[in-house]
């Protein structure tokens, strides 16, 4: 499977890490919420029970407190408050209220209440049966019961219990508060509490996705904001690639840390081209070097060569340091043009020329090479083939091709040349009937000074400098020097000009 | 012949010199650019032989500085580089010819009778060794009246034992001069091609012309 771009990660990456901090806090303000909301019903749970001193006088008078709350709650108070009384000993109910619903169970209810250790007894204090002058707020909000209550407050010795119960009506949250004789459960209608809370989850639930996706979509963005300046490294390391080491990176407003990435990797680039081109001009420079002393060798020996005893030893041994002098300057000239191809200096002067009649030059010769060997040639040249190069460059890399197809082939065997032109290309093959190369060794081919070792009698002669020479030049006029095929009996190179 | 060579690397001028003379050349020799300059200008030559670079004033300068002085002495330049655009600059100047080091004497001989006789005209425009011609301009080869037909290399082969009768070639420097290869491919083109011409040029009872030093390489007779 394909690796996600680093891209996309980030938009993923920052979508989950957002949507879990989101939930997290949805779910932490949710409960705040929900529990904030409870704790307001069970306030006014203990402010009903504590501002309606007068049932707790008489144990009778239940029925006031419940009209009381009629006043409070207004018409519908059947919905909105209920109302029960137990004794606290037996659990024995001493009044319900007529909306208390029928279907639920009071003996579930645990009434038994803890002694509260700080209430100090029974505070209660006998006062006027002036309750129904307690505020009168109708609906919803005004629940809470108006300042000025008067006639004094209960003081409950237990510590108070709330519960939460579901009903097929709905939900209610019941507060019981307890004297030492009577327990007082008062229920307040939590459905519209509960509305509010699921309308609140809803819109969370909503939103959630949207921010999310929102979030993603900046990771994207940001993310491509990010990676321009990796894009950008990115090409330039492909442009020092293709053209050269002189290739930088352009430094503009970048952020500090990409700033300094890039500024490390144009030194590394500064260093690389330095120490490179210190190699290529230390390679063109002695073979410039070289060139002086071997014209003097070189003018020397066949001076002394002409002066000699024609077939004499002296001759024979000037002759063969002639012959090898003329192998180092063949090496000389290789390895400078291979310091320029290094350095990007091979820049052939490109003048239109024939290669279909150059090739057929060296076709002739090359089979006059050919002959000790009995070669057999199958050429098929498309005529008037022109391209864009330099003659002299062009014909050292067809020589060495051909040479090598004579050199690695076998007795008896066959040479296969043929030109085409395929989209504004010149195409070459050459193939050979040779023993073809090592699988270990295809790779190194155009490699400098590597040579195949056949196994065989005769020994190759040359100094393997020709097939990377050959790549080189090649490469120099935009054109490519390739290995096509090589097995036991068979070899081919193509080389590609543009016309 | 008069030859003035301007070369600074002493030991290429007396190479040069001494190759030259064997071949029957007068060669005055100067090691510096603005001495070189003076002689040209003041002494009559066949032809100069040409360093580029040189102390004082360049080979370039000095070749730029003939030509706008309407001087038309051939001028076969040296140089260590072999860059074409250089070499293209340098006949662009006027230079007749041009050499790159390391060269061979030999093929330094063969320019020179060239570019000698395109100053001088047709005059030397047949190479006569023996009974044998070889007309450079209509390629025309004849021995002893008999008329021989020659391929183009074959042609360029015989020409170039023609120019220097006597002087031994070695199997690279034919191939370097004949086939422009500048490595010997190591097998026998120059043998075969020996035998084809010698095919052709020696016929029945005909004196033998190109001899065979074995172990150095081949030459024309020369003439007893």
């Amino acid at each position: 499977m394909k690796t996600p771009s680093f891209r996309l990660k980030i938009a993923l990456l920052s979508a989950i890490i957002s949507g879990v901090v989101l939930v997290g806090f949805g779910l932490a303000a949710f409960l705040m919420i929900s529990r904030q909301k409870t704790e307001s019903l069970d306030t006014e749970i203990r402010s009903i029970g504590t501002r309606h001193p007068g049932w707790i006088t008489n144990r009778r008078d239940f029925k006031r407190l419940d009209v009381a709350l009629g006043f409070i709650f207004g018409e519908d108070h059947r919905d909105q408050v209920i109302l029960m009384v137990k004794n606290a000993a037996d659990d024995t109910v001493l009044y319900t209220s007529s909306g208390w619903p029928k279907e639920f169970d009071h003996a579930k209810l645990d009434c038994t209440l803890a002694v509260d250790p700080d209430a100090s007894g029974v505070a209660a204090t006998p006062g006027g049966d002036d309750d129904l002058s307690i505020g009168r707020g109708r609906g919803g909000q005004g629940r809470g019961l108006g300042p000025g209550g008067g006639g004094g407050q209960v003081s409950f010795t237990k510590i108070p219990k709330f519960q939460t119960i579901r009903t097929a009506a709905g939900e209610w949250r019941l507060g019981m508060l307890g004297t030492a004789d009577t327990t007082l459960i008062i229920g307040l209608n939590a459905a519209q509490t509960r509305v509010e809370l699921d309308r609140l989850r809803n819109a969370f639930l909503v939103a959630l996705p949207l921010a999310l996706s929102l979030v993603g979509l900046g990771g994207w963005l940001v993310a491509g904001r990010a990676l321009r300046p990796l894009r950008m490294i990115a090409s330039t390391a492909e442009r020092v690639t293709a053209r050269g080491l002189d290739q930088r990176i352009p430094v503009s407003n970048e952020d500090p840390e990409i700033a300094r990435v890039i500024s490390v990797l144009n030194r590394m680039m500064d260093r690389l081209e330095n120490s490179f081109q210190q190699a290529t001009r230390f390679s063109a420079d002695a073979s410039h070097e070289l060139k002086t002393p071997l014209a003097i060798m070189q003018g020397e020996l066949e001076n002394a060569l002409q002066e000699a005893f024609p077939g004499s030893r002296e001759q024979q041994v000037f002759s063969g340091l002639l012959e090898e002098t003329q192998r180092l300057k063949t090496i000389t000239r290789g390895l400078l043009l291979l310091a320029r191809a290094d350095s990007g200096q091979l820049k052939p002067a490109a003048e239109t020329v024939d290669l279909t009649s150059i090739l057929e030059g060296i076709i002739e010769d090359t089979r006059v090479l050919a002959e000790e060997m009995r070669l057999d040639f199958e050429v098929k040249l498309a005529p008037g083939i022109n391209v864009q190069a330099d003659p002299v460059l062009l014909r050292t890399a067809l020589l060495n091709l051909f040479v090598n197809a004579v050199k690695y082939n076998e007795p008896g065997g066959k040479i296969q040349v043929t030109l085409e032109s395929r989209a504004s290309q010149a195409v070459l093959t050459i193939g050979n009937s040779g023993p073809g190369i090592p699988e270990d060794d295809q790779t190194r081919i155009f490699t400098r000074f590597h040579r195949v070792d056949v196994a065989r009698q005769r020994q190759v002669d040359g100094v393997g400098l020709g097939l990377s020479l050959a790549r080189e030049i090649a490469r120099a006029h935009g054109g490519d020097l390739a290995l096509q095929e090589s097995r036991p009996g068979w070899t081919s190179f193509v080389l590609r000009l543009n016309a | 012949m008069k030859i003035l060579v301007i070369e600074d690397e002493k030991k290429i001028a007396s190479f040069i010199r001494k190759g030259l003379e064997a071949q029957g050349f007068v060669v005055d020799v100067c090691h510096h650019g603005d001495e070189g300059f003076t002689a040209v200008t003041t002494r009559p030559y066949d032809a100069v032989v040409l360093d580029i670079m040189l102390p004082g004033r360049d080979g370039l300068s000095i070749l730029r500085n003939l030509r706008e002085r309407k001087m038309a002495v051939p001028v076969i330049l040296l140089t260590a580089r072999s860059e074409l655009n250089e070499r293209l600059e340098g006949l662009n100047l006027g230079a007749d010819d041009y050499l790159t080091k390391p060269f061979y004497i030999e093929e330094l001989i063969a320019r020179l009778h060239v570019v000698t006789r395109r100053a001088t005209g047709a005059s030397q425009s047949i190479l006569a060794v023996a009974d044998l011609t070889v007309n450079l301009l209509t390629r025309e080869v004849t021995r002893a009246g008999r008329k021989i037909d020659l391929t183009a290399r074959e042609f360029e082969l015989l020409e170039h034992f023609a120019r220097s009768p006597g002087r031994v070639l070695t199997r690279s420097q034919i191939c370097e001069r004949v086939w422009n290869y500048d490595f010997d491919p190591g097998t026998n083109l120059v043998e075969v091609y020996i035998q084809r011409l010698r095919k052709k040029v020696e016929g029945e009872g005909e004196k033998k012309l190109i001899e065979t030093i074995r172990g150095v390489g081949y030459r024309m007779k020369p003439e007893e």
